[in-house]
């Protein structure tokens, strides 16, 4: 059978083909082939363009040609092969070749669909890897997205939680106030039978109260996991092809960890969400690509800004660093990086290193951002390291030896701390009816004028003050051995972290008979 | 139709109105993440509901919202990872709209479910091209007009594009160039 073609149709089966003389000089030349190698023209020597290893390719075509053996083409210039066969025609070969790409890749631009005949199956083959890397970059992409929202989530319910505390917090306050003063009316010696029911109706009414806010105070500690002990090497170093995935194809991720066997007590997803936000971060500062560096360091307290920062001066602090080497921020982005909502992206939440900084506080520590433009950003999240078997926060204990002997007997003194005025005189007034000998003061100043003038057995603080904290105060107060015991109380339950072993805390509203049974106990 | 097509619409809606009105889009129309995965294929009454809302968001008719966003189409795949399969069909007009069969071809093995249109060039000159289009879907011919000149503007051409009145066939469109 004599099947006859065109060169059009040749170029639409072949479009590498050739045709050559029996001395392999080029007759012509297909389409395809001149797109995609430059060089070879009718009238030049095949093998000028092409590698043969053989001593004699007159007589090696010769056979291909007679028994339709498989022949491949490389070019000399580039990493091109033509894979196919020689078919004998009159006074020379047809060279019925097709290109096998060698990169198996269309990302560089130079290969088309034309360069490839009607059935080549390798047009499949590499729409089919160009379809697999769109859709790894989109799943990519997705996985960021995904984190984003996730971290937008915790975010919005962080904000619920805190406004829930706070309003717990003012709601107490004045249940507190409700509670003392109703207390004292039940106390008084003489009062008229109705005032004393409807006394009784106030105080259940508020202890009602008490149960709301109680729930308003579940709701804001509700949290995702509870901090933990972690290893942070560790850690960083199991989640390393997720942080990979979410830097994309164009940043290459390091890992430079220098803290084997280091520990920090945090939120194991709060620490990995953080981690998460840097490198998304990092990947959009770099739309070209770059370098993506997550590093360890253990510092000294000493020598760590953060930890002085703090006050603390013992123990070790571990930092956790997340560099790109993108874009980097001037110094008038740094100053506004971690405010909620500000973003330098068109699209962007601004929710990101606000919500890193709000993590590293809550656990402890801090976040700070290091950069020039056009010379990357290193962010850093200093975090206090611990004694892995006890999960004590060498940093903050006091030897038990230096703690002061408490005082015993009535005439117990108290430095009574707090900003709502019917409040203070309701539970001063109070305190001073059951023998104890309290102290007024309306603020922290206030309160450490009072320190400085004398010694108490007692200090008995709010939390919230409105100018300060008490736990400032407290602070001040033992440090300096100015008191034998702090009792705080607040409507809001501080962060553990913020307070000394040996303090008691009791909650508002008050509960007089429990807050008399503590100040006696011990004293 | 496949996710892509949601994701060039959600990138459409956030370029032009901003992220507001997306996230008033997927609220309205109950959807999220799970409904923007470009290589699954979607009921098609779902893309079409959300082409509605995207119109009423432009304050556009349909079929001008479709001619919209057949131009961004061309836009959104001329960038990113797909960029490189649409050059790949083809680097001038007339030879991208030949290959488009094949590509589609391709991307059926990859999603099944796929419902792929198919154009073929059934006469061209210097001036003007003419292109037969089939779907089993109807009504997209809009987008078709959108994505058309959205194309001669990616291959750096003027010109204008039109639908010819074939009642007895499939829809054909001419692209005059300038």
């Amino acid at each position: 059978m004599t099947i006859a073609l065109e060169p059009a149709h040749m170029n639409r089966l072949f479009p590498s083909h050739m045709v050559v003389d029996l001395h392999l000089t080029l007759l012509r030349v297909g389409d395809g082939l001149c797109s995609a190698i430059d060089g070879p023209r009718v009238g030049e020597y095949l093998l000028d363009y092409f590698h043969w290893s053989g001593a004699d390719p007159v007589a090696d075509f010769a056979r291909i040609a007679a028994s339709g053996e498989f022949l491949r083409l490389a070019c000399k210039q580039d990493r091109a092969l033509l894979d196919g066969t020689a078919v004998p025609i009159a006074n020379g070969y047809l060279l019925a070749v097709s290109q096998i790409p060698a990169m198996f890749s269309i990302e560089d631009g130079t290969l088309q669909m034309s360069d490839f005949g009607l059935a080549d199956s390798i047009v499949a083959g590499l729409l089919l890897v160009a379809m697999q890397r769109a859709l790894l970059d989109e799943s990519s992409q997705m996985a960021a997205e995904l984190a984003a929202e996730r971290e937008k989530n915790v975010y919005v319910i962080n904000r619920g939680r805190r406004f829930a505390g706070y309003t717990a917090h003012d709601f107490n306050n004045l249940l507190s106030i409700i509670k003392l003063n109703a207390t004292r009316i039940e106390q008084a010696a003489q009062i008229p039978d109705d005032v004393r029911r409807r006394n009784g109706i106030i105080l259940e009414t508020a202890e009602r109260g008490s149960e709301i806010a109680r729930s308003l105070m579940t709701l804001s500690n509700q949290k995702h996991d509870s901090p933990q002990i972690i290893a942070v090497d560790a850690l960083l170093a199991e989640q390393r092809s997720y942080f990979e995935h979410i830097a994309g194809r164009k940043a290459d991720v390091m890992l430079d960890l220098h803290a084997p066997g280091v520990t920090v007590k945090a939120s194991t997803s709060g620490l990995i969400n953080s981690v998460i936000n840097l490198v998304i971060n990092a990947r959009q500062a770099m739309p070209d690509g770059g370098m993506i560096a997550i590093g360890t360091t253990l510092e000294p307290a000493a020598f760590n800004p953060v930890a002085a920062a703090f006050g603390r001066t013992v123990g070790n602090w571990i930092v956790i660093t997340v560099s790109d080497t993108g874009y980097g921020m001037t110094e008038q982005v740094i100053r506004h990086a971690f405010e909620p909502f500000f973003s330098t992206k068109p699209h962007g939440s601004g929710m990101g290193l606000a919500s890193v900084r709000e993590f590293a506080r809550e656990m402890g520590g801090d976040a700070c951002a290091l950069s020039n433009p056009g010379a990357g950003a290193t962010i850093r999240i200093h975090l206090p390291a611990i004694d892995a078997a006890t999960g004590a926060d060498a940093a903050s204990a006091l030897p038990a030896g230096d703690k002061p002997a408490p005082a015993r007997g009535t005439g117990i003194s108290v430095l009574l701390v707090e900003d709502e005025p019917y409040a203070l005189e309701a539970l001063s007034e109070m305190l001073e009816s059951m023998g104890f000998v309290p102290t007024c003061a309306t603020s922290v100043e206030e309160g450490r004028a009072h320190l400085e003038s004398r010694h108490f057995d007692i200090l008995l603080t709010d939390v919230k003050l409105h100018e300060a904290s008490g736990i400032d105060l407290a602070s001040l107060a033992w440090r300096d051995r100015l008191v034998d015991r702090v009792i705080l109380m607040s409507g809001y339950v501080p962060d553990e972290d913020t307070l000394d072993s040996a303090w008691q805390f009791v909650r508002k509203p008050l509960d007089v008979e429990s807050l008399v049974h503590m100040m006696r106990a011990n004293t | 139709m496949y996710g892509l097509i949601h994701r060039a619409m959600r990138e459409m809606v956030i370029d032009t109105l901003g992220d507001p009105a997306w996230l008033a889009i997927e609220k309205e129309q109950d959807i999220g993440p799970g409904e923007m995965i470009g290589q699954s294929v979607y009921d098609d009454a779902l893309t079409m509901r959300l082409l509605a809302a995207v119109s009423a968001r432009f304050d556009k008719p349909m079929d001008q919202t479709m001619r919209v966003f057949g131009h961004y189409w061309v836009r959104f795949v001329s960038k990113g990872a797909y960029a490189a399969i649409l050059n790949f069909t083809g680097n001038e007009l007339a030879t991208l709209l030949r290959n488009l069969d094949r590509m589609h071809q391709t991307v059926r093995v990859t999603m099944p479910d796929a419902v792929v249109p198919s154009f073929s060039v059934i006469s061209e000159s210097a001036q003007e091209l003419c292109v037969e289009y089939r779907s089993q879907r109807s009504g997209l011919e809009p987008m078709v007009v959108g994505l058309l000149e959205g194309l001669v503007g990616h291959f750096g051409l003027a010109g204008t594009v039109e639908q010819l009145i074939h009642p007895e066939g499939p829809a054909r469109f001419r692209i005059n160039l300038a």
